[in-house]
């Protein structure tokens, strides 16, 4: 992996058990679907560690970025005069399997997992990857044996998602009362490039390589608390990339407000409000219009860390927690802090997970 | 933990897909570049890939599922499938909800490759809720070289729960399978011993008490669970 990786200690906390796992709430108009989850009893569990392998943020965006003229599907505006260099990944000799393991073995340090969830949001992974994957990746990990299983299909929410999977086996698991149970390393990421066409959101974006990896322990020795997560999908959009003319104007009309619902959502699950939120850390690709959003929320405009897109594109799955990254590192959050951290996939679907800075026992 | 059980199965077999060439993009510049990726990447001229149409009417997945019906009680549904979909630009499981309103949430799980019907299994022993959850196991080739032969599409959905069911899972784990007085299932891909099961218990091959001992292998990989067959 070229290029420093980001390094930040995290300790999410919080959890389940005593299930109320309800999930499905039919709005009204038949198609838009709000799943949340409570949990009763707390089940303490931590994120520590969590690493973002990316490219460094000393190269200039025009490294990798070259002038085109083709043009981008009809539906679709002009891709904004930029392409990416056909590559099979931002630098030379970077693959999305050696950045996965080079993440995961930070992430993992000297300690053990009994699972492995790897949340990936484009959903021809392949491409990126031969079979075997998970075979080759928890070798190198030091983890043969244990489950690997990747998240998909829910697009750039899988991360997210995955992380609050994590926190549903702990909880299960202490539940049951299960002797020795471990950690789950989530690793997540998409190579972004070895599709070209993939790599650019027409007229928003382009997206960057990147892998991030984080392990989620039964304890509280990492970096945050896990207050709530909330899901929300809306299948009027399942055409995804495919949407077009009046499909996507909808879309996007909606996305601010969907995102909104979900965030609030979370928020009222961890018994809190928008005004109780230090920091929105938001999907860098979206729709959304974020000073509307934060004020209506509740939080104040410059307390969204807004996309790092100009540092290093748009992670996909990822941007919400290389925002998380960044400004631990920059040493703007401090413990107590709550922040909410938000995605958007394809489908689509929506995710935000609320979760609170500690006091970092183990952050050099 | 565990006591999992399978309270129905559904098998989908499509006997004669339908790919299409590179001519059938040449209007779609995002099939194209990924046609374009997909050769360049495993070497070979874009002319002999073949690419699994997107017809959500057949698609092996829906049908299976719609062979199985609907669940007494709204739960979860799992889609194990490697590699992409058929169109990759598109959400197909999102798509799959519309008219199955039971749905209370929906994931894909990948890279479990040959043993995904097997390891979902693992996956399903901590994350599934007391309602159950149904299963679609996936097994097909969204991009072929014109010249290999492939098996066709093929799905299984699995209604699994916890109690009572017609089929007991009693273990499952990675590795060589172990040896145990019981019928067994091998096979290649993430179906196939499902569906070999399947077709025995169409058949009437099997009877109540019988053991079962599903086995899936490839590149050098194994996977197995062994189901009890509940008397019916």
């Amino acid at each position: 992996m070229s290029g420093p990786a980001d390094t930040v200690v995290l300790v999410v906390a919080a959890g389940p058990a005593g299930h109320r796992c309800s999930m499905g709430e039919n709005t009204g108009d038949g198609l838009r679907v709000v799943v949340e989850r409570w949990w009763g009893a707390v089940v303490r569990v931590s994120v520590s560690r969590l690493t973002v392998g990316r490219r460094g943020p000393t190269r200039s965006l025009d490294d990798y970025l070259v002038q085109t003229t083709r043009a981008g599907p009809a539906a679709c505006p002009p891709p904004g005069g930029v392409d990416v260099k056909v590559c099979p990944a931002v630098d030379t000799g970077d693959d999305l399997e050696s950045l996965l393991v080079a993440v995961g073995s930070q992430a993992l340090g000297d300690d053990q997992a009994g699972l492995i969830l790897y949340g990936h949001a484009l959903l021809a992974p392949r491409f990126g990857a031969d079979p075997g994957l998970a075979d080759r990746v928890r070798h190198s990990l030091g983890l043969s044996g244990v489950p690997f299983f990747g998240i998909s299909q829910v697009a750039g929410t899988s991360v997210l998602r995955a992380l609050d999977y994590a926190r549903r086996y702990l909880d299960r698991r202490a539940a049951y009362d299960v002797f020795g149970y471990d950690s789950v390393l989530v690793l997540g990421g998409d190579q972004g490039s070895t599709v070209d066409s993939a790599r650019t959101a027409p007229g928003s974006t382009f997206l960057a390589d990147a892998t991030v990896a984080f392990l989620v322990r039964p304890d509280l020795t990492g970096r945050y608390r896990y207050l709530a997560g909330a899901t929300t999908r809306d299948p009027r959009f399942h055409r995804g990339q495919r949407l077009a003319g009046a499909q996507r104007q909808l879309f996007d009309d909606v996305c601010g407000e969907q995102l909104l619902a979900t965030a609030t959502s979370a928020l009222r699950t961890a018994g809190l409000r928008g005004t109780d939120v230090d920091w929105v850390l938001p999907q860098a690709d979206t729709p959304v219009s974020w000073q509307p959003f934060a004020k209506t929320l509740g939080v104040a405009p410059e307390r969204v860390c807004l996309p790092q897109i100009p540092i290093g594109g748009h992670t996909l799955g990822l941007d919400a927690l290389v925002a998380l990254a960044g400004a631990d590192r920059a040493g703007r959050l401090a413990p107590g802090d709550r922040c909410l951290l938000l995605a958007i996939g394809d489908g689509a679907y929506f995710q935000a997970a609320m979760v609170q800075v500690t006091a970092d026992r183990t952050f050099p | 933990m565990t006591g999992l059980v399978v309270e129905a199965m559904a098998v989908a077999v499509l006997d004669r897909p339908a790919y299409l060439s590179i001519a059938d993009f040449v209007q779609d510049p995002s099939m194209m570049a990924l046609a374009r990726a997909v050769a360049e990447r495993n070497e070979l001229p874009l002319e002999r890939l073949r690419f699994l149409a997107d017809e959500p009417d057949v698609d092996v997945a829906s049908v299976a599922l719609d062979e199985l019906g609907p669940p007494a009680a709204a739960q979860p549904l799992l889609l194990v499938r490697d590699g992409q979909d058929p169109d990759p630009f598109v959400t197909t499981l999102t798509r799959m909800l519309a008219g199955r309103p039971w749905v209370t949430e929906e994931l894909g799980l990948t890279h479990l490759d040959e043993l995904g019907g097997i390891a979902v299994l693992e996956f399903l022993d901590w994350f599934m809720p007391d309602t159950g959850a149904t299963v679609l196991i996936v097994d097909q080739h969204p991009v072929i070289d014109v010249g290999e032969v492939r098996p066709p599409p093929a799905a299984v959905a699995l209604r699994v729960g916890r109690g009572a069911g017609l089929i007991r899972v009693v273990s499952w784990g990675e590795g060589e399978p172990p040896m145990v007085t019981a019928y067994r299932f091998t096979g290649r891909g993430p179906c196939d011993p499902w569906i070999d099961l399947h077709t025995a218990l169409a058949g009437g091959w099997l009877a109540g008490g019988d053991n079962a001992l599903l086995h899936a292998t490839g590149s050098g990989r194994h996977g197995w669970a062994l189901v009890e067959l509940r008397a019916w």
